[in-house]
């Protein structure tokens, strides 16, 4: 019996929603330990083999973890310096890739390859001078050195940026330039609403970046009240003997804007750029 | 210079200007610190004193500069292939036309998203080798499971494995790839009688590519400076067998405060990450495929 | 009128006295609330009793050594006042010139230095010298101790009121209280390494010796005692597999695995601090006991080395003589406040006394603290510390022999130890 071509999609359909189902079981379990973490008692912390749902679950590890440091305090300052700092990024980082994909020049190449070097230093050595030129400019101990850095462009955005600029068309640019079109009229109305995926992918990758940011914060900051999650979470980890529970509900409560940021941002990556009509 | 290229010159190097004011203010002046550093012995506190090649000269005689750059190799040797391989077959899952699709793909992402001390116990768990989960699927096909990070044979390939969780970013890049794929493509090559297969090597694959120079450079320079997932997994044992070259590094700056060795242990690997992108860049010419431009 | 000029007078008179205070930054990691808390009330009555000066408390995340926030920032210049230092490291961060002389200040202020070494146990103040000169005044410290749990001794036939005294019969109870299952471990009964059974626990408990401050010589690799407390480890790692036992209890962790906690592990080595430990995450019904530290025939007795905290002066504080008379204060009677609020073991000797009113199960700990051991004081510690892990991580998996990996290990460290000495 032959399967007809209906049948045999649905049947290679159910294949991946399978393979779907084991992958997702899989990649929720990082997640899902933390939650059920999160829920223990303390003296269910330590059991071998370990418990994998905490029943009857332990609310109060939340309240210990918001009480253990100034939980609000520090979410709004991780809110602040991550805007800042996605903000930063969505207004330059493009700019800058455009510089680098759909206007050829000569020396761009040059440029790039240097930007790209750029990423090739361990942060360990270049940390103290850096440091020293944003005390030199008196801004140890502010946001600022968190945020700064993204409003001139971060290197690897730009280069992912750029990957997807060039594959947009170059007729489709040219064809604006005859009509008298200036380069940032052609950035602004052609290029960025032909890249609202990647746009908001690189909001996404940045968003995580500065919220999960530890080193960059330690340093810098010398006031606990500015300090941001990051650095309340380790706060947990004593020698002492560690509250995994506590510091579990304390990570489950600071990755919420992430969660919600992705499915906001979710909608829109599905769609893809709608080049179908205007590639020809 | 035609006026042309003088007129193009201007545009785009405005264009590039906010990122290289930022270079100038920012970055210049740390990496040349780093190189001048690299020649001499310091100790933060007090002034660096000149010693010429003399870091250099220690580092090839140092064994530990030697097995953490092996491991460091090994990193990157299995990272980059297995992170591609599972990021690219995620993406494909992910973009598959079902209903509650949107449910799977915000998962994936998850792993990324938790901090790494809840990733890093659920890993041990995960690998543990008696009271493990993948221990136990591999009991089902008779398979004796290894002792994953408590063997010093098997730790490396451990961490490679664990960072496949962290392969949603990747998926995510190429899930945004593909849908940038005019479907008309795809259409014509139905009505040609393609396989699936065909239309993946034929369509998918050459139109993805710049999405995996990209992936390929980024993932190359970030497995060559891994530290995270062994500093919490394994601290760099057992026997050093996990200990990564930027770990190493680490220790000789905070730890025992030798910045002038560090910063020559940085410029190492800064050559190597150089090599391996130049590489990457000259291979490209014959596997980037950028659809419909003409330059 | 008169009123109006009074009030004057005292506004002035007070905002002078503002004008001069001296504001002072004190950086440290004790995040456990508790500790915190302790802290934070010492700072406060500091405060209160010196109107010239004013204390800010700044908690820094990070464990040990993590001094990559203080590195930076003294480099730029704008470090603290006082910092909460690792005590062992004190001589090497001396050393770097990360640190200013303490002793220096003390002695500005009046203070009778050799007095004030007199009431802090004298492996406290080995570790705060550096060329003969205090560079830090010592904090809390700890101790390692045997711990058991008597429910496995009981099961195991074993008496849980007779903890091992000596090394032969910690071997025999080890080989009773594990449990295989094929070759698969279900229960172990030690493990030497586990815990804080570190180079240096054994090294002690077999007598031996790892530096000699008069030759300013390593000579471990050459002491037959310390030979012999490696060949003694790898023992274990032979009889029952080092990836079987990595398996049970990885030597690294850092997440929420402890075999002993679970009931899995018989005895460990571990500090006082697993006290708090058990009592908050064992299960209810866990009995344990406290012993000495086991040694063989030509050992030693009682044998613990001290670690723990100090309070020092970074190079480049605003205030330096402000911040002696702050960590004066706070390693006298705030150490004395800190044992009694948080049981952790005082350097301070008077402070012993009110922790063991505290909490009497602290005796076990105090008793061993007069003869303590302390790890060597040089000025490069944390890399001698690095190497013999490294030498034992290598004699476990049998990478090297003994004698091999204690050499390789000897050899480099004195190499850098020459180089600082400036030999």
């Amino acid at each position: 019996m032959r399967l007809g071509k209906r049948t045999k999609e649905r049947i290679m359909m159910n294949i991946f929603r399978a393979l779907l189902i084991i992958v997702v079981a899989v990649y929720m379990l990082p997640f899902f330990w933390m939650i059920s973490t999160s829920l223990k008692p303390d003296r269910d912390l330590f059991l071998m083999p370990p418990k994998w749902f905490p029943i009857p679950p332990e609310w109060s590890n939340y309240k210990q973890a918001i009480e253990y440091f100034p939980f609000l305090r520090y979410f709004i300052n991780s809110v602040i310096i991550t805007a800042g700092s996605v903000l930063g990024t969505l207004l330059v980082s493009p700019l800058v890739a455009y510089g680098f994909s759909k206007i050829y020049w000569p020396g761009r190449d040059v440029f790039f390859y240097i930007m790209l070097s750029t990423m090739m230093l361990p942060f360990a050595v270049t940390m103290i001078p850096t440091f020293i030129i944003f005390k030199k400019l008196g801004l140890v101990n502010t946001f600022w050195p968190l945020i700064i850095p993204s409003f001139f462009g971060v290197p690897i955005h730009i280069f992912l940026i750029r990957q997807f600029f060039n594959t947009i068309p170059d007729d489709f640019i040219d064809a604006a330039r005859v009509d008298g079109a200036t380069e940032l009229q052609i950035y602004w109305k052609v290029m960025l609403p032909l890249s609202k995926p990647i746009l908001l992918l690189v909001g996404l990758f940045q968003f995580i970046a500065s919220w999960n940011n530890y080193l960059g914060p330690l340093i810098y900051l010398t006031d606990e009240e500015k300090y941001p999650l990051a650095l309340g979470l380790p706060l947990f980890l004593t020698r002492y003997g560690t509250h995994w529970n506590w510091m579990m509900a304390a990570s489950t409560l600071s990755i919420i804007p992430i969660v919600v940021f992705f499915f906001f941002a979710q909608s829109y990556l599905i769609e893809g750029i709608k080049l179908s009509g205007l590639k020809e | 210079m035609t006026r042309m290229q003088r007129k193009n010159f201007r545009k785009g190097f405005l264009f590039i200007l906010p990122w290289l004011v930022g270079f100038a203010i920012f970055t210049v002046y740390p990496i040349v610190a780093s190189f001048y550093f690299s020649f001499t012995e310091y100790h933060v506190t007090k002034p660096p004193v000149w010693v010429g090649l003399e870091n250099y000269r220690k580092l090839f005689k140092d064994v530990l500069f030697t097995k953490s750059l092996a491991n460091t190799l090994y990193y990157a040797a299995g990272l980059v292939p297995i992170g591609l391989v599972v990021g690219l077959f995620l993406a494909l899952l992910l973009v598959q036309p079902l209903k509650e699709i949107v449910l799977y793909r915000g998962v994936i992402y998850f792993p990324s998203i938790v901090p790494a001390y809840a990733f890093a116990t659920v890993g041990i768990w995960f690998f543990h080798p008696y009271l493990g989960f993948v221990n136990y699927i591999l009991s089902f096909f008779g398979i004796d499971g290894p002792m994953w990070l408590s063997d010093e044979k098997w730790a490396k390939f451990t961490i490679i494995l664990l960072a496949q969780w962290g392969a949603g970013g990747t998926a995510l890049i190429y899930m945004a790839a593909i849908k940038d794929i005019p479907k008309e493509l795809y259409e014509a090559a139905i009505l040609d009688g393609a396989t699936r297969w065909q239309m993946f090597r034929k369509i998918t694959l050459p139109l993805i590519s710049p999405a995996t120079l990209y992936y390929l450079v980024t993932a190359t320079l970030a497995a060559l400076q891994i530290f995270d997932l062994p500093q919490i997994m394994t601290g760099g044992g057992p026997a050093n067998s996990t200990l990564s070259y930027v770990m190493y590094l680490y220790r000789h700056a905070f730890s025992y405060v030798n910045m002038g060795y560090a910063s020559a242990m940085a410029w190492i690997l800064f050559l190597i990450s150089a090599f391996f992108t130049f590489l990457i860049f000259k291979t490209s010419r014959r596997w980037v495929f950028y659809y419909g431009s003409k330059r | 009128m008169r009123k109006l000029v009074i009030l004057l007078v005292l506004i002035s008179v007070f905002t002078l006295l503002l004008a001069e205070k001296v504001e002072i930054v004190f950086w440290h990691n004790m995040s456990n609330p508790v500790d915190k808390k302790s802290i934070e009330e010492s700072v406060q009555k500091f405060n209160e009793t010196h109107p010239n000066i004013h204390v800010k408390v700044v908690l820094v995340p990070g464990s040990e050594t993590e001094i990559t926030k203080l590195m930076t920032a003294v480099a730029a210049g704008t470090g603290p006042d006082v910092y909460y230092l690792d005590r062992f490291t004190v001589a090497q961060r001396a050393y770097q010139g990360v640190l200013e002389c303490i002793e220096d200040y003390l002695v500005q202020l009046g203070v009778d230095v050799e007095a004030l070494k007199q009431k802090f146990f004298k492996f406290a103040i080995e570790e705060a010298t550096y060329n003969g000169k205090l560079y830090a005044l010592p904090w809390d410290t700890d101790v390692r101790v045997l711990y058991y749990n008597k429910k496995l001794f009981r099961e195991a036939g074993l008496d849980p009121d007779k903890p091992p005294v000596t090394i032969e019969e910690l071997d025999e109870y080890a080989e009773k209280l594990t449990k295989m299952k094929g070759n698969r471990i279900e229960q172990l009964g030690f493990i030497p390494w586990f815990g804080q059974g570190w180079h240096y626990t054994w090294g002690w408990a077999f007598g031996g010796k790892f530096y000699d401050p008069k030759t300013q010589k390593l000579v471990f690799a050459e002491d037959p005692k310390i030979i012999e407390s490696f060949k003694w480890q790898k023992k274990y790692a032979d009889k029952y597999g080092m990836k079987n036992i990595g398996a049970f209890a990885s030597a690294y962790s850092g997440a929420n695995l402890n075999p002993f906690l679970a009931g899995k592990l018989a005895m460990v080595v571990d500090g006082n601090w697993f006290l708090a430990q058990i009592r908050t995450f064992a299960p209810k019904d866990f009995e344990y006991g406290i012993a000495p530290i086991p040694y063989p025939p030509y050992g030693e007795a009682n044998s613990t080395w001290a670690g723990g905290w100090s309070l020092v002066i970074p190079k480049g504080a605003k205030h330096p003589k402000e911040a002696a008379e702050f960590i004066l204060y706070m390693a006298t009677e705030g150490q004395i406040k800190y044992a009694i609020d948080t049981a952790h073991l005082p350097t301070y000797k008077a402070g012993v006394p009110e922790l063991i009113k505290k909490d009497p199960m602290q005796k076990h700990f105090a008793e061993l603290l007069p003869t303590a051991h302390c790890r060597p004081v040089i000025p490069v510690g944390a890399l001698l510390w690095d190497k013999l892990t490294e030498a034992r991580d290598y004699i476990l998996y049998g990478q090297k022999t003994v004698e091999q990996a204690l050499k390789d290990a000897e050899e480099e460290v004195q190499k850098e130890l020459d180089k600082a000495l400036g030999k």
